[in-house]
């Protein structure tokens, strides 16, 4: 990345202003990615004046500014203790000093399709707030975006009981090629499914069986069986779509499994 | 023996950890040019043409080279002894491009960005021609790689550019098909290994500037500095006295420096330009524009009785050289000649290689240097006859390996008939049996988690430098305090070498590596060395210093008598004082040292010795895997990886310890970890970390590591290499203990979970 100008604005209302100047103006995070990446930037947006960096848990739900990197999530005392402490398990990926730079806000931003974490958060119902749109469903934005917005935090609701994550991954900290997370809302089970390797969706009509069915094996694997025809796997570099979808069945089983012990 | 054998700390290796500035980049001049190139978009096209000038006008550009600005000189950039037997197949910069990545235009500018900025605005018209990308198809294809007026070979290795052949080596010995046909059992398989990347931490890089005499210095990062210099003055038309070559620390190598490849660059923009000019690859560069190793095709015949005993061995090699023919002759013998000698029980036996072009990133020297990939052919064909037959495979192992004293009509070996001097491989497989438990994991245990565990092994051999080829010289100074300075042209890549060359001399010399001051690779200072690769400088490096450190004992003793007037025999040397039998006359070493540079005595005490590869011993490993097979997903874990090394006497037991460990991580990440993909369109798509993923320590497993060390009389104390042997079991192993676990037999590196998942289900 080139930059020409860097900004380190004090208000969320003077990041929004520049952002929308003209010129190809982008919001910095971690830059784990953007530098890499060969691109001309106008002006780079640094966030880290905002206090966007915390996470609080309370009563309801739990906000985690945008700034927040995955390590800090990844050794959060509360988060290693709620939701079966599936969270900290979605950041295996890279190194800690990796882990020190990316952020959860970006992650998010960037609807990054081979993320563990976005299968995690759409699993336990998370919303993410904009500083202009508001509060939306996170699932909801992953459909559609939100371009030219600045998230700024993250809110997970606290109602998730017991939640199971699995992915499988060609090498310990590799991206995985397949993430499937499944949580239990009151009656309610969610089958979540990413890296397939597009952005991770909710398995509605696996999910729906599931929850109104009495659990038993059969219907375990009923469940497990519509969740790999109901949504689409394709190829890339880490692997065959045609794998994924052989895998996903089973992983599946194993997640519902671990949910209902 | 007081410091040979002990593990002794590396003498760089203080200050490497504390970051201080030993590398190329740090010792850069501040204002050097920086060079980028432009790079061919297509993996084959001639250049129809070029327009450079507003890069030339660009804001700090300096220098804009393409091929109309540099000698037209037909090279090879392996850094082999000359004549070289790779073939001369390139040139600085041509008018043909033949892989995405060849260079186009070299750009030197005051700054990186404006280098790269400038490299933006070349224009250049490419006549697109149809490229080879399918190694098996290469051989009579319709495009010709090179053209035969275009490729030069010192002598015959089988180069065949009309029809993109650039090596083949033929051996055999006895009738084969006849044995073959003879035999109680006959397998076949095909098998393939990819084109793995170097993925060395300090990729390639070098900077050049002209002393206050207008000589032409390089520093770069590279294993064979008197060869740097050599091709360097060939393609520049330039006389060697011109140009002095300097390594400094090198971050990591593995055969990938072994290359001339960017010196040329830089040297001549600093000649064009008058200043000071730097070269840093950067990783994608490094991953898809230097070299990697030969991918091969592998089809192996092996013939055996009932028993398990071999009879016949056929292995027939196709390896892909890329666009360049670097070490395609050589790496095709190495493929032959260090890995069926491991195979002791008279039989026929055959090899046919060949190398062809392709449109691809040229291979080039990797650890283990062809073997790997043929050993992974063999010992998975030698584990599938133990399967076969229902016999256990270090059974199969202990009827037919080569012992001490052995004889292989294929081995390097200076004596006629050609037998191994040193070999303790049936000690190595019997530890290893107890490190991994073999008793009580062969063939696998089911866990409960839909996991099964499994064990399987594997040997290897290698060689101790290239007999014929490879010499080096070393020079020992007493210095007038009495300290001593060592002179070496081999080049210590991050492996140690320095050191162990200093315990050799403090051995002999009864004095501490710290009393002992080593200078390598620098053409100016340091005498010739053939270069670090074959696993030669414990060996061969080794032994010339051990020679001269022998030789300058005997000079001290001699000068003591000159200085106390009495008999040679007489004077005794213990390190620090000399003395005379008689106890009448002493001195230390110190004030010998000032007396004899005082012009009392015969001046400073120098020797120099040489060393020549007169044999080759091979080193041996029996290496066992125990992984554990989720049959849920394919997915593949290595649990445990027990390697027992015969690498002769260890002169530094840690260094030898840490060259094992990192070569069965790097060939575990050979096994399962690092797959090379490209478009259809010939593009490698694996060019950074993200992608292409080497393993970390929570990937490889817990690896022990024991020595059953031989006595090899030709190496210093008894020292063989161990280098690259080290790499070349995890392949093979882990590929019968996935096998063993879920009787899923992999043919194809990497092996990936798909693989695995596909054969447990039959799809």
């Amino acid at each position: 990345m080139r930059i020409k100008e860097y900004v380190k604005p004090a208000t969320l209302e003077d990041a929004y202003r520049v952002l929308h100047k003209a010129g190809n103006n982008v919001i910095l995070a971690g830059c784990t990615l953007l530098r890499t990446r060969k691109v001309d930037i106008d002006i780079a947006i640094d966030l880290s004046r905002l206090g966007l960096r915390y996470i609080t848990v309370t009563q309801k739900q739990i906000e985690m500014g945008a700034m927040t990197t995955l390590r800090d999530m990844e050794v959060h005392a509360d988060l290693r203790m709620l939701f079966s402490g599936i969270l900290p398990k979605t950041v295996q990926f890279g190194s800690v000093q990796l882990r020190n730079m990316a952020t959860v806000g970006a992650t998010a931003y960037c609807r990054f399709g081979l993320s563990d974490l976005l299968t995690a958060l759409v699993s336990l119902e998370a919303e993410v707030a904009f500083f202009r749109a508001g509060k939306m469903k996170l699932a909801q934005f992953l459909e559609q975006g939100m371009p030219n917005d600045i998230l700024e935090k993250i809110i997970i609701p606290l109602d998730t009981s017991v939640a199971s994550f699995q992915a499988v991954r060609k090498a310990y900290n590799d991206f995985a090629l397949l993430n499937i997370a499944v949580a239990q809302n009151g009656s309610d089970l969610k089958i979540v499914i990413g890296a397939r390797p597009g952005r991770p969706k909710v398995a509605v009509a696996a999910s729906q069986y599931l929850t109104q069915s009495n659990f038993t094996e059969n219907d375990i694997s009923k469940a497990a069986a519509l969740a790999a025809g109901e949504l689409s796997f394709s190829d890339d570099m880490a692997g065959s779509g045609e794998y994924r979808r052989l895998i996903c069945e089973k992983i599946v089983r194993q997640a519902v499994k671990e949910v209902l012990r | 023996m007081k410091i040979v054998s002990k593990s002794v700390n590396k003498i760089d290796g203080m200050e490497l950890a504390m970051g201080k500035s030993l590398f190329v980049d740090d010792l850069c001049p501040k204002d050097a040019l920086h060079i980028k190139l432009l790079r061919s978009p297509y993996p084959f096209a001639k250049i129809k043409h070029i327009d450079t000038e507003l890069a030339k006008q660009a804001d700090g550009v300096k220098c804009v080279l393409t091929y109309q600005d540099v000698p037209e000189k037909l090279h090879t950039i392996a850094a082999e002894t000359y004549p070289e037997p790779s073939p001369y197949d390139r040139m600085l910069l041509g008018s043909t491009v033949r892989y995405v990545g060849d260079p186009v235009a070299v750009v030197a500018a005051e700054s990186l960005s404006q280098a790269e900025q400038a490299v933006a605005l070349i224009r250049v018209e490419y006549e697109i021609v149809e490229p080879v990308l399918d190694f098996e198809q290469a051989k009579d294809h319709r495009s010709l790689l090179h053209q035969p007026t275009a490729v030069f070979t010192n002598f015959d290795v089988g180069s065949a550019p009309l029809r993109n052949i650039a090596a083949a080596y033929n051996r055999k010995h006895e009738d084969v098909e006849k044995a073959l046909n003879e035999c109680d059992i006959v397998l076949e398989e095909t098998f393939y290994t990819q084109a793995q990347a170097h993925a060395m931490l300090e990729t390639h890089r070098a900077f050049t500037y002209l002393d206050g005499r207008g000589r032409l210095v390089i520093v770069s990062s590279t294993q064979s500095a008197f060869h740097v210099r050599r091709i360097v003055a060939a393609v520049l038309n330039m006389p060697q006295s011109s140009i002095r070559v300097i390594k400094p620390r090198v971050g990591g190598a593995f055969g990938g420096k072994n290359i001339v490849l960017i010196e040329g660059f830089a040297a001549f923009v600093t000649l064009k330009t008058g200043k000071p000019a730097k070269i840093i690859y950067d990783r994608r560069e490094c991953m898809t524009c230097t070299n990697s190793r030969h991918a091969m095709r592998i089809k192996v015949r092996l013939g055996a009785d009932k028993e398990g005993l071999m009879k016949a061995l056929d292995v027939e090699v196709l390896s892909n050289t890329g666009a360049y023919g670097e070490h395609a002759p050589d790496v095709l013998c190495v493929s032959c000649t260090n890995t069926l000698p491991i195979y002791g029980q008279p039989m026929a036996v055959r090899y046919s290689g060949t190398a062809v072009y392709t449109n691809k990133v040229s291979a080039g020297a990797f650890r283990g240097f062809g073997a790997p990939q043929s050993n992974f052919a063999i010992e998975s064909m030698v584990n599938l006859l133990a399967a076969k037959l229902a016999l256990d495979p270090i059974f199969v192992r202990k009827r037919n390996i080569i012992c001490q004293g052995g004889f292989h009509p294929f081995l390097n070996s200076g004596q006629k008939p050609p037998r191994v001097t040193s070999c303790s491989l049936d000690q190595c497989i019997r530890r290893g049996k107890e490190l991994i438990g073999w008793e009580q994991k062969y063939p696998c245990r089911k866990l409960n988690n839909n996991k099964v565990r499994g064990v399987g092994m594997a040997v290897a051999m290698h060689g101790s430098g290239i007999i014929g080829v490879q010499t080096a010289v070393a020079e020992l100074r007493l210095n007038d305090g009495g300290s001593y300075s060592l002179f070496v042209g081999s080049a210590d890549l991050g492996t140690g070498s320095d050191t162990i060359l200093a315990q050799i001399a403090a051995e002999i010399l009864e004095t501490t590596v710290e009393n002992i001051y080593v200078l390598s690779a620098d053409t100016d200072l340091t005498p010739y060395n053939t270069g670090a690769y074959a696993s030669c400088t414990t060996y061969i490096t080794g032994n010339a210093v051990l020679k001269a450190a022998k030789l300058l004992r005997e000079e001290i003793i001699k000068q003591g008598a000159v200085c106390c007037k009495k008999d040679t025999e007489s004077i005794q040397f213990d390190g620090n004082s000399l003395s005379s039998a008689d106890g009448i006359w002493q001195m230390t070493l110190a004030d010998f040292a000032a007396w004899s540079v005082s012009g009392k005595g015969a001046g400073q005490l120098s020797v120099s010795s040489t060393a020549v590869a007169e044999e080759s011993p091979p080193p041996f490993v029996a290496g066992f895997a125990e992984v554990e097979v989720d049959i849920t997903s394919g997915q593949v874990q290595v649990i445990n990886f027990a390697a027992v090394v015969d690498c002769g006497t260890l002169i530094n037991p840690t260094l030898a310890r840490v060259q094992a460990e990192g070569g069965i991580a790097q060939g575990i990440g050979f096994a399962m970890f690092e797959e090379v993909r490209y478009t259809k369109a010939g593009r490698m798509l694996a060019d950074n970390f993200v992608q292409y993923h080497i393993p970390t320590r929570q990937d490889v497993g817990n690896i022990m590591v024991e020595f059953a060390p031989s006595y090899e009389s030709t190496g210093p104390f008894g020292a063989k290499s161990v280098g690259e042997v080290v790499f070349t079991t995890p392949p093979p192993s882990i590929a019968d203990a996935i096998y063993n676990a879920v009787g899923v037999r992999v043919t194809e590196l990497p092996i990936t979970s798909e693989q695995v998942l596909r054969g447990i289900r039959n799809l």
